[in-house]
């Protein structure tokens, strides 16, 4: 838990020197900076450049601990949502916005789905509505299936306990 | 699939409890230990406590849990 919260301190004080150096090497042609550059400006760029890559790699770290993790998503996601139970009728509505949350979510995907889906085109005389799924609906329902799954598997946890 | 059952109202006399004793809403969240505005919720009616929590307060005020809490008639 101590690694955990040292990489979301990290990743969240690093994240202004990772969108910096992103801007920067925009300018920079083909990403590498002149050798005639000052000495100061290259080792600046050799440790933003490190610094992204390591930024990059404790992130993906951190997403796949915060799908794998409860404590994980307890502390993280307590912390970004602002959940304060302390006690039972906060718990109470903690469960009962999850739930809105959680509905409304599953509507959007839905809709989402549907609209990556389908294409629609309109002429004067007549609307063709044609199916086309490509990666994006492809991602999308597989993000409503994680929902619909994770859900699932979390009441029967939990009505099992 | 089993039909939910009408919701019943509850009314308490928690307030009335607290006042007798001179008791602010915060002194009775610490005594229970829970926030002042669950004590705010549960004065006003809009939020039924747990059993635990009910007998805490029960057992606090020294009483039993039908002194406190009714079925709204």
């Amino acid at each position: 838990m101590k690694l955990l919260r040292f990489a979301q301190t990290y990743l969240l004080a690093a994240l202004p020197f990772v969108v910096g150096v992103s801007f920067w090497s925009d300018s920079v042609p083909e990403g590498k900076l002149s050798p005639e550059a000052p000495l100061a400006l290259r080792a600046l760029w050799e440790v933003l450049s490190w610094n992204l890559m390591l930024w990059f790699a404790v992130l993906i770290v951190f997403l796949v601990a915060l799908i794998m993790s409860t404590a994980a998503q307890e502390t993280t996601l307590r912390r970004i949502a602002n959940i304060r139970d302390r006690d039972e009728r906060e718990e109470f509505l903690t469960g009962q916005a999850a739930r809105v949350s959680y509905l409304s979510t599953l509507a959007a995907g839905i809709f989402l789905l549907f609209l990556s889906a389908f294409r629609f085109s309109a002429t004067s005389t007549k609307v063709t509505i044609s199916m086309q799924p490509d990666v994006k609906s492809a991602f999308v329902l597989a993000l409503l299936v994680w929902q619909l799954a994770s859900f699932r598997f979390a009441i029967r946890k939990l009505a099992a306990d | 699939m089993p039909r939910l059952a009408a919701k019943l109202e509850i009314e308490n006399r928690i307030q009335e409890f607290r006042q007798k004793l001179a008791l602010t809403q915060q002194d009775l969240a610490n005594a229970v230990d829970v926030t002042r505005a669950t004590v705010v919720a549960l004065e006003r009616g809009s939020y039924n406590p747990s059993l635990e929590l009910a007998f805490r307060l029960a057992k606090f005020f020294k009483t039993d849990i039908e002194s406190l809490f009714a079925v709204k008639k």
